[in-house]
């Protein structure tokens, strides 16, 4: 699509330097520095977002919980149907990933075929995107309490992407999260919702809206997914949940069924938890907006190798090795990851190495945020040993105290090392590893030692 | 019985602060908790209370806490004057001051009890670890703050970079810019409080962990 801002010497320059960066990096990086090229495209030409041609159909995804997997979902149905499709990815949900994918299919005149673009984009950057790119739709999957350190509070990134979301860009919102669903009031929107299908209620130890943000009165849940997610209304004022226009409205034979407007579908599902639940919903939401039928949507679905970064199995015999994702310093994505791996049937023994490797450079690491997460889920019987890893094992020993495990449960590691020698697999079922956003390497290598490497 | 009172716990919860109170339930064990919410009459107007908690909210929240607050200005000074713990953690230090002065220049009326001001100065968005030395015990905490406290409050700390507040300290008064579980963090502090306080804490195991913990952040932090 032609841009308004012309092709000047200086874009021309950062294109074609971006662009022989892009193929230097390819040949002899493989995965490696794939943002470089985006990072400097924008160094030399601060506006190249304004200027190199887009997509006529963009797609953007944001949102503190889910961003990744419904973008990469969207990207994949459309792949799997046979779209053109930019996306970003294998790069980062910045601006400079953003420039990096756009630069990797534009030709050195800066031009670009493809009929999509689906970016993830980071809430925090909100306003270097849609400043320049405007998008078709904006799917935002949630804003709940996320990490202190990048994010702040969730009224602030709400103000982050409400003052930067373009007027013509159509919204698609989840009605079940009384944040994100009031972003641009004026703005074309789409709600999409999920109804009590899995028959469960999460109670968490946090929850950011609690009452009417009409009259301050206590909001009273029809249902209540987790946190703050679930259809609500006030008995003061009258105040209510948006209604859906894409409802999910049951679960059954590892299916969903989606209600929308004159029609319902049903609808593949990539695994049972309430979060890839939503997930599905909204991407379903966002690519039925655009046109796609229930069935190429489900071809997708079935096409999309979706989780498999975030939460793996592996087996032995009896027992089951699972690798888990428990984002660090988030306690909504944290407290999802204990709640779903709390439930699975069995004896467990847990290894969390959920505090961040990373953080020690910054001196100290901070762990408000282990008391905004619901350890004490992990408060089960059938929950036999917990291992806690890091520097900060202590910190997690006190948490998992005042959560009421029994102390003769806990084992305190700081460092990583040998882990696999404290662990006592005697009737035991599951052995599951929660690792943080950088520690899946040793989350791997940990069931490696256990298991063995076969299966990966 | 040791009465503790959590103020509009509904707003006033951004970062862990549940783990102050959660902690204090372990180690106090004749603590009773009153959770008062935004629309209720707080427990301190109508009876006497040991402890009295006001943890961080969101700007928007700050404005009707605030607001809340005002009826209330001459029971909580003489909360202070009576040598009640008070802590307040994060921005809630701010309605102890004069007023908040928002983004835009106008300005939300606060307490008045401190010669403090707060401004809001969001591109400033401040993070940080922190290490400061307060009355001789060196405290850690976090810092997220969009806004800042300056004056000239005597009991005032201010922070050993610039010009900003980090405390206002004053009988057993306890404002921090540290925000979230601050007590589980420093324990040293936490039984200095409740040694003055003449409130007992127990419970061996908590106390113990929370000693290494912070032993292994000290000796982390080279101090």
């Amino acid at each position: 699509m032609k841009r308004v801002k012309s092709k000047t010497p200086l874009f021309l320059t950062a294109l074609y330097f971006s662009k022989v960066l892009t193929i230097i990096i390819k040949t002899f990086f493989k995965d490696r520095g794939t943002n470089m090229p985006g990072v400097w495209a924008i160094k030399l030409c601060p506006d190249f977002l304004s200027r190199i041609e887009i997509p006529p159909k963009i797609i953007a995804v944001t949102g503190a919980n889910g961003k990744t997997s419904v973008s990469n979902l969207i990207n994949d149905v459309l792949v799997a149907n046979d779209y053109s499709v930019i996306n970003n990815g294998k790069g980062s949900n910045m601006d400079t990933g953003i420039a990096s994918a756009l630069i990797e299919k534009a030709n050195f005149l800066g031009k670009v075929k493809e009929e999509y673009a689906v970016f993830e984009v980071d809430e925090r950057v909100s306003a270097r995107i849609y400043n320049h790119i405007e998008p078709t739709l904006l799917l935002c999957t949630n804003l709940t309490r996320d990490s202190i350190k990048r994010n702040g509070h969730s009224e602030f990134i709400f103000e982050k992407i409400n003052s930067a979301i373009p007027n013509n860009t159509t919204l698609i919102l989840n009605g079940n999260d009384l944040i994100s669903s009031s972003l641009a009031p004026k703005n074309k929107r789409v709600y999409f919702s999920v109804e009590n299908i899995l028959n469960k209620s999460t109670k968490n130890i946090v929850q950011d809206v609690s009452v009417c943000p009409k009259c301050q009165t206590k909001l009273t849940f029809d249902h209540i997914h987790h946190h703050h997610i679930g259809q609500s209304h006030c008995d003061s004022c009258g105040f209510k949940s948006p209604t859906p226009d894409f409802n999910c409205v049951l679960f059954k034979n590892d299916k969903i069924t989606i209600k929308e407007k004159n029609t319902s579908n049903e609808y593949n599902i990539i695994s049972d938890t309430i979060y890839n639940i939503y997930n599905v919903t909204g991407a379903v939401a966002a690519l039925r907006t655009v046109g796609l039928r229930a069935e190429q949507i489900n071809n997708g679905i079935k096409s999309t190798n979706l989780i498999a970064d975030r939460e793996s199995q592996f087996k032995k015999g009896d027992l089951e090795a699972i690798t888990l994702l428990a984002k660090n310093q988030n306690p909504v994505s944290s407290s999802l990851a204990l709640d779903y791996s709390t439930n699975l049937d069995g004896n467990k023994v847990f290894v969390l190495m959920i505090t961040d490797t990373l953080d020690k450079k910054h001196g100290h690491e901070d762990i408000s945020w282990l008391y905004d997460t619901d350890f004490e889920f992990l408060n089960k019987k059938n929950v036999n040993q917990i291992v806690a890893c890091g520097s900060r094992c202590y910190d997690l020993g006190l948490r998992l105290l005042i959560a009421g495990i029994p102390k003769e449960k806990i084992i305190l590691k700081e460092n990583y090392n040998d882990i696999e020698k404290e662990l006592n697999l005697n009737n035991i079922d599951k052995i599951i590893v929660a690792y943080e956003l950088y520690g899946y390497n040793l989350a791997i290598e940990l069931k490696n030692k256990i298991i063995g490497d076969e299966n990966d | 019985m040791i009465k503790m009172e959590v103020l509009y716990p509904e707003y006033m919860n951004l970062y862990g602060d549940r783990g102050n109170i959660m902690y204090l339930q372990k180690i106090i064990p004749d603590l009773e908790i009153t959770y008062t919410g935004i629309n209720e009459t707080p427990l301190f107007t109508k009876e006497k209370i040991d402890i009295l908690y006001l943890g961080p909210s969101t700007e928007k929240q700050q404005e009707a806490i605030a607001e809340k607050l005002k009826p209330f200005k001459e029971q909580l000074k003489k909360l202070i004057d009576d040598n009640v713990f008070i802590l307040a953690t994060g921005n809630a230090i701010e309605y102890f001051g004069q007023y908040i002065e928002k983004e835009k220049g106008n300005k939300i009326e606060c307490l008045k009890i401190f010669d403090t001001y707060a401004k809001r100065i969001y591109r400033l968005r401040h993070n940080e670890n922190v290490v400061q030395k307060v009355k001789n015990i060196i405290l850690v905490g976090f810092k997220n703050q969009l806004s800042h406290s300056y004056g000239k409050e005597k009991f005032a700390i201010k922070s050993e970079k610039d010009e900003t507040i980090n405390f206002v300290i004053k009988n057993n008064f306890f404002g921090t810019y540290f925000l979230g579980p601050i007590l589980v963090l420093n324990p040293e502090l936490t039984t200095k409080i409740f040694k003055d306080l003449n409130i007992k804490i127990d419970q061996k195991e908590y106390l113990e962990m929370a000693e290494k913990a912070n032993n292994k952040r000290i000796q982390e932090l080279d101090i």
